[in-house]
């Protein structure tokens, strides 16, 4: 009996600050998707504002998938969809919290995952404590105490951010790669996916698979990150699970990077030429081999075509710049 | 899990650690608790584990053999000459590992400089080693037990199990306090049932830690890098006001852990000793370090002071200099030695660097001269008829105690003895109120906001201060109240954690100060 009382009071003391917790947790979350909002990683979070069920294509990953693969140029090109959700440094358990909340809204047709993450390594219980945060977003945007207003209170969230980037992140500094000799070296050697990596990627692929959505593996080119035992490893996951995997290191571009002009890094990312290469590419490999719809006659999506617009005033003058 | 702070810590390792102490049998508690121990320290150091089971095993047998030497037929003097030799070799052991781990690197690239210095060309290969957490903790009490068995306080434990688990208590691994075997041994070997308030109690205090780590510290830290970091750039006010945000910054992080690791003890029924005991309410030097690391105070008060200043020669030096210099400063001028080697013992334990041997000097120099002065100034006092227990006179002194100790902080953290000169220097040539003015104040990882909400915690930290040197005790004043209010409390101490706390995106926690000590 007293210890029932006891366990009884801590139930109640707990469930009493739940509540308390949640209900600051929406005091707290960022009211818009802008940085000015306290939004964080709002590059990624600009998918909060696309329309529901209009993304076609959802691109996830790291920093490696951010500097190559440029949305834009594919809907200009083949007229279907894509956006690129990813952040710096993302440990896998963050890309299915990504890939959870997106689902929610949009219905893409093809999930693209760069393979980069699949690498990165994080604590044990860094999902855990990302779970807190999904359910307690005070965790995550606790800081933001400094910028409440009298309408964080009205808990009334409006996601306003167009970001005509989708998700790429415009970089075109040029740092060349010194040496590319150990770049893809032969070995038989593959890398073992570290366990609790393999755990998140595949639940990562069961998500998909449930929303009927096909995953296609991509490894876009770097010699800092990737390399043979990687590439085998993720190959032979790819064959295990039944998915298509690309690997931009060994495959033939139609216009092959050039590492002294390519990357902004030293072959640890690429920049704004790298990544046209490997959206050129891309773009037209899912257009070959996945049945995506044409959207830029469609009304639905006339917000594209105004992005499209803005996308070329951003960018176009700094590539004449860099040919010039 | 890499600390108390952390999520693996807090939200799993600790709970199912006092989930299966709570559901074992009393006798088997402590197995809990000892395989916790090593889990947590594996966690932390991995194999090296090693070092503190092979401490455990040295001095179980040590003091097995101290005792065995005192049950012999020899005479006194014999057992006594004989014991003396064991732990001579057995603290040699023990203090000799810390030395080679820990010093070693220290020593030899001093002596590569002076062979340097002196064209001689000799070079010895500077080796730095990984070191086990907590090495310089438990070597201290791995020393203080063996001591205590040669001096008969202390019988030989023949129960091996409960040296490892006083060796190796996880909650007090890395950052101390520095216990001592009979007040804690049998203790967390008891196996004692969790209660409700004992819980509860444990709890507060816990969270009480991380509200002064989380909100405190880790605020601060910003600033203090930035500071400490690139000091030639900051005028001397501004490396004023590091100077005062590191000396408040350590305190909020350790007296923050040893909240943290004396209420997880709690929890468990185990009473550890207390560190501090509000160290800024001090008068002079001397009486902070009877409130600042009090266990480590004691521990050199015990096993360095006392021995030093017994010994016979120091005996018969304070004899010749009370008939030389008189009955007043002639003790006080022997003292001195046993003081200063209490001090530079300090001084190298916290750390390996010519700044804290330094730091060690200073604080023997500030107390050795308060004993030489506080004759004087009594004297001065009566004849000028000052209070010295007037609020006023009392203030001053705890100004006075707060800056020397500030000063001595500067050095403790400085980057290098150098460093700290400058920084000194800079303190005394460049000093104004413009950085206060232009926005350099605002601009160094903090602002205003952060400003306030550092002030505002101080207040609350000075305001419990206060009530415990009231002995007012808080937690029993709010355990008395009814349940909303009690809860209340409780709620708000966590919100402000979570709220305030400088943890997640954008913010570098501090790590364990005294961790790697």
């Amino acid at each position: 009996m007293k210890y029932l009382k006891i366990i009884g009071r801590i139930g109640l003391f707990s469930l009493i600050f739940a509540v308390i917790l949640y209900y600051l947790s929406w005091v707290f979350i960022p009211k818009n998707n802008l940085d000015q909002a306290g939004m964080r990683d709002v590059s990624a979070n600009g998918i909060l504002s696309e329309k529901k069920e209009t993304i076609d294509v959802l691109i996830l990953g790291d920093s490696e998938a951010y500097s190559s693969i440029i949305p834009m140029e594919m809907y200009e090109k083949y007229g279907f969809t894509s956006y690129v959700l990813a952040t710096p440094g993302q440990p896998l358990y963050y890309t299915k919290t990504l890939l959870d909340r997106t689902l929610q809204t949009q219905k893409p047709q093809l999930v693209v995952l760069e393979t980069n993450a699949i690498y990165r390594s994080f604590q044990p219980f860094s999902p855990l404590a990302e779970e807190a945060r999904k359910v307690f977003p005070i965790f995550e945007y606790h800081d933001r105490w400094k910028s409440l207003r009298v309408e964080d209170f009205s808990l009334d969230i409006h996601y306003t951010y167009n970001n005509v980037m989708k998700g790429y992140r415009f970089n075109n500094n040029v740092q060349a790669v010194t040496s590319l000799d150990s770049y893809m070296k032969e070995t038989d050697q593959a890398q073992i996916i570290p366990k609790i990596n393999l755990l998140f990627l595949n639940m990562i692929i069961d998500t998909c698979e449930k929303a009927e959505i096909p995953v296609l593996l991509l490894s876009t080119p770097s010699p800092v990150n990737w390399n043979m035992g990687k590439h085998l490893a993720v190959a032979d996951y790819a064959r295990d699970k039944g998915l298509t995997y690309v690997d931009l290191n060994l495959q033939d571009l139609e216009t092959p990077i050039d590492w002294k002009m390519d990357t902004r890094d030293a072959g640890d990312h690429l920049n704004d030429a790298g990544a046209l290469k490997v959206t050129h590419f891309l773009g037209n490999y899912l257009y070959d081999h996945f049945s995506l719809p044409d959207h830029r006659q469609d009304k639905d999506y006339l917000s594209w075509k105004e992005s499209l617009s803005l996308y070329h005033q951003m960018v176009d003058e700094n590539r004449k710049k860099m040919k010039q | 899990m890499n600390s108390y702070y952390s999520v693996a810590y807090m939200a799993v390792f600790l709970p199912l650690t006092i989930l299966a102490y709570q559901l074992m049998p009393v006798r088997k508690r402590w197995l809990v608790l000892l395989a916790a121990s090593y889990f947590f320290f594996y966690a932390i150091s991995g194999k090296l584990v090693v070092f503190v089971i092979l401490s455990s095993l040295s001095i179980h047998h040590f003091g097995l053999w101290l005792e065995h030497i005192d049950h012999q037929e020899e005479t006194r003097k014999i057992r006594m000459k004989q014991k003396r030799k064991v732990l001579l070799f057995a603290i040699l052991l023990h203090m000799g590992l810390l030395v080679v781990l820990k010093y070693m690197p220290f020593f030899l690239s001093n002596l590569n400089q002076l062979a340097a210095v002196m064209g001689l060309s000799i070079s010895w290969s500077v080796s730095r080693y990984a070191l086990p957490i907590g090495l310089s903790f438990y070597t201290l009490q791995a020393v203080s037990y063996m001591v205590d068995v040669y001096r008969g306080q202390q019988k030989a434990d023949p129960h091996l199990g409960r040296i490892c688990l006083y060796l190796a208590f996880f909650p007090q691994i890395m950052e101390g306090p520095i216990a001592r075997y009979r007040r804690t041994a049998d203790q967390l070997y008891a196996g004692r049932t969790i209660t409700y308030t004992q819980l509860t109690f444990g709890i507060q205090r816990i969270l009480y830690g991380f509200f002064k780590k989380m909100v405190i510290a880790d605020r601060l830290n910003p600033l203090v890098k930035a500071i400490f970091t690139n000091y030639t750039d900051y005028a001397g006010e501004m490396i004023l006001l590091g100077a005062l945000a590191f000396t408040l910054q350590l305190y909020m992080e350790f007296s923050g852990t040893m909240d943290v690791v004396i209420g997880t003890a709690e929890i468990f029924g185990i009473h550890l000793p207390e560190n501090f005991r509000q160290p800024f309410f001090s008068k002079s030097i001397s009486e902070f370090w009877k409130r600042w690391h009090i266990s480590l105070g004691t521990w050199f008060k015990d096993y360095v002071f006392y021995p030093v200043a017994m010994s016979s020669w120091s005996k018969k030096l304070t004899v010749r200099a009370r008939k030389k210099i008189g009955p007043l400063y002639g003790p006080i001028l022997c003292s001195a030695f046993a003081l200063l080697a209490v001090w530079i013992g300090n001084g190298f334990w916290h750390g390996t660097g010519w700044n804290f041997l330094f730091f060690g000097l200073y604080h023997f120099t500030l107390i050795f001269l308060g004993s030489l002065i506080l004759p004087v100034t009594r004297k001065w006092s009566a004849k000028w008829r000052i209070d010295r227990n007037h609020w006023l006179y009392q203030s001053w002194q705890l100004v006075r105690t707060f800056i020397l100790v500030c000063i001595g902080e500067l050095f403790f953290h400085a980057n290098g003895l150098w460093a700290g000169l400058q920084m000194f220097g800079r303190i005394l040539t460049t000093t104004s109120l413009a950085s206060f003015q232009d926005g350099t104040l605002f601009s160094q990882g903090l602002d205003a906001q952060d400003f306030i909400i550092v002030l505002l915690s101080l207040g609350i930290v000075l305001w419990v201060s206060i009530q415990k040197e009231r002995q007012v005790s808080i937690r029993q004043m709010i355990a008395a109240k009814p349940i909303p209010i009690r809860w209340a409390c409780y709620y708000t101490l966590i919100l402000m954690i979570i709220i305030f706390g400088a943890y997640g995106y954008g913010y570098i926690p501090v790590d364990p100060m005294y961790a790697n000590f």
